[in-house]
């Protein structure tokens, strides 16, 4: 009886504390190569199904994604990029599970974030898309004007790629492994780390450690990090560096430099600065943004605009390789909006090679066009 | 030379600008607001597309904290604003789609919110000590006395505005509409607001903002308003920003 009454108490409770969230998107997506329209053998996300539920001080939260390839004509990708629970208690808040954490101040390339490996086949994206989740427990304490954070994982912290597309191996140097397209097999094992931030005004920064392994070689690998942000007017500065020792002692160490301006005529504009610079490593390590890895210096300029009653959003993009052989893309998006829920878009990704054969000479065969009509719910 | 105008000017008003904005700021105003906002952004062909909002803030709109709830595709999106007296006011956006928080300047004051008619500026208030005041004549709006109060950045004080006309009533000072120009001098928005008695508290229940150079306007309605609520100051935290506000 007692536990009957508890159990209808908790259902009652539950029916008016908790809340369900939803929201996603369905997308129909054609991806072609430039050189004969012919069909990429890429995956695609075709539906995005974000879950949160919540209760008092907890949450539960998913992110699962429903892949599709053309060529093959399977359904079979499903993937749970994340599911874990958070809890917000008066510090801050711990979160457990399968998740993605982010460190770094940079948008996107960040050579301070290795916690999660990434997704090979979305390494052009933004954001989380192109991030594995992994089993983490994770905690933030918020205190006056720093926040430290702390995780702890437990995970084979595998790059994900598309197997059919045998240009990852030529950008990586896998070839090492004398097989290409394979990487070596990871055990599960725990990797931690600690990122300390402090907020001053108009300047914040960070340092953060994490102690993991190597995406590429079986190795131990420590990074130590600093983060800065700095506001002056209308310009931010976010700059980032990290250190890498591997076990071996080989050191190297990669940095971020980007800088965003004031909108110019409804323009809005930003740059970053990339690259690795190499204290005594003798060969490419795969910790840091898979980015990084194509070479050893790079120039990303990006600009954004909303032409016709805010309708359409232009997107222009290019990345230029300052390293051995040059070498450049450019890219260009347009979106056009078609409803409040309803968005179709055109990309078209061209890669230019260089003097002398690079990274860019093999992405030149890659330049692709895409086409998307996204439903968000 | 120059005194007797402004002599003209105290005799011919009751009171000076400066006396009707320590008035209006010193206006009854509740401790914290919740509310839900319902943007309607009206573009120059008369296409029109909305978003909902879910608010909270409090200090007299110094601590912010929204949570977008519709378009779908900005589910999620929060924005924290911290106004701060002696140094640079900051202003975070949670980014779902990034598992970011990031700071954005809170110099870009002229950049538009979410795409609306209303500026980073617009949602930010006006430090009285920033302003220069005066009082500029007086007239009738639906049967409402107002005073017609002109405000204009002092030097060294960045504004995408070089001065604002504000209809303010003389019974509750309260803005019933305001007309702000750009820095050419020229007519930019003109906004009107709305108010509703809650708790003995005159709130600002719809604003409406027309952009007269674009030919745009944005209509912001607030709904389920609710006050003195016993919002905490550890609300305008971070972490709170990733969790959408229970209903």
């Amino acid at each position: 009886m007692t536990l009957k009454i508890i159990l209808l108490g908790f259902i009652v409770f539950n029916s008016i504390q908790a809340e369900l969230y939803w929201s996603g998107e369905i997308n129909l997506q054609y991806n072609s190569y430039l050189k004969n329209f012919k069909n990429t053998e890429e995956p695609i996300r075709f539906t995005k199904l974000n879950i949160n539920y919540g209760l008092s001080d907890f949450e539960f939260k998913s992110n699962t994604i429903f892949e599709y390839r053309w060529n093959q004509n399977d359904l079979n990708l499903i993937n749970f990029k994340e599911y874990y629970l958070s809890y917000y208690p008066d510090f801050g808040e711990i979160n457990i599970g399968k998740q993605i954490v982010t460190w770094g101040f940079a948008d996107g390339n960040n050579p301070t974030d290795n916690i999660n490996p990434y997704d090979l086949n979305y390494m052009f994206e933004t954001g989380i898309d192109r991030k594995v989740g992994v089993h983490t427990i994770s905690s933030i304490i918020y205190h006056n004007n720093s926040k430290i954070n702390f995780i702890i994982s437990y995970d084979e912290f595998k790059y994900q790629f598309n197997s059919e597309i045998p240009f990852e191996c030529k950008i990586y140097g896998m070839n090492e492994y004398g097989e290409c397209n394979k990487l070596p097999s990871f055990d599960k094992h725990i990797e931690y780390g600690l990122d300390i931030q402090h907020n001053m005004n108009d300047l914040e920064f960070s340092i953060s450690y994490l102690n993991g392994k190597d995406r590429f070689y079986n190795e131990n690998i420590q990074t130590l990090g600093t983060n800065l942000l700095y506001i002056y007017n209308e310009f931010v500065f976010r700059i980032e560096n990290a250190f890498h020792l591997a076990n071996s002692n080989e050191k190297f160490g990669q940095a971020i430099i980007q800088i965003e301006y004031p909108e110019i005529l409804s323009l809005n504009i930003g740059n970053q600065f990339f690259g690795t610079y190499d204290i005594n490593a003798k060969k490419i390590y795969g910790i840091g943004p898979p980015t990084f890895i194509l070479s050893e210096y790079m120039f990303a300029l990006s600009a954004s605009r909303m032409f016709y009653e805010d309708t359409i959003e232009l997107n222009g993009f290019l990345l230029y390789n300052l390293g051995k052989g040059n070498g450049f893309s450019i890219g260009s998006e347009m979106d056009y909006i078609l409803s409040d829920n309803i968005k179709t878009s055109i990309n078209i990704s061209k890669f230019f090679k260089g003097s002398t054969d690079n990274v860019f000479t093999t992405l030149e065969d890659k330049s692709s066009v895409r086409l998307s009509f996204k439903y968000f719910f | 030379m120059y005194l007797i105008p402004l002599l003209l000017a105290n005799m011919l008003f009751a009171m000076t600008g400066e006396e009707l904005s320590i008035l209006m700021d010193n206006r009854k105003s509740p401790d914290d607001i919740s509310s839900d906002m319902n943007m309607e952004i009206t573009n120059k062909k008369g296409k029109k597309r909305s978003l909902k909002v879910k608010s909270i803030s409090k200090d007299n709109s110094k601590k912010q904290i929204l949570w977008f709830l519709s378009p779908a595709d900005d589910k999620g999106i929060a924005y924290l604003k911290i106004e701060h007296e002696n140094k640079d006011d900051e202003i975070r956006l949670w980014l779902p789609a990034f598992k970011k928080i990031r700071r954005i300047s809170a110099k870009k004051k002229a950049d538009s919110f979410m795409g609306s008619d209303l500026s980073y500026e617009d949602m930010t208030s006006r430090p009285i000590n920033n302003y220069k005041f005066s009082i500029i004549r007086e007239e009738l709006i639906d049967n409402n006395e107002c005073y017609i109060l002109k405000s204009e950045p002092k030097e060294g004080i960045e504004s995408e505005y070089s001065k604002h006309l504000t209809w303010v009533t003389k019974d509750k000072y309260l803005p019933l509409k305001e007309d702000s120009y750009d820095n050419q001098n020229k007519l930019l928005k003109a906004k009107s607001f709305k108010y509703i008695d809650l708790n003995s508290f005159d709130l600002v229940s719809e604003i409406f903002v027309e952009n007269i150079q674009k030919k745009t306007n944005t209509l912001l309605k607030l709904s389920n308003l609710r006050v003195n609520t016993n919002v905490k100051d550890n609300l305008f935290q971070e972490k709170n920003m990733k969790r959408l506000p229970r209903k």
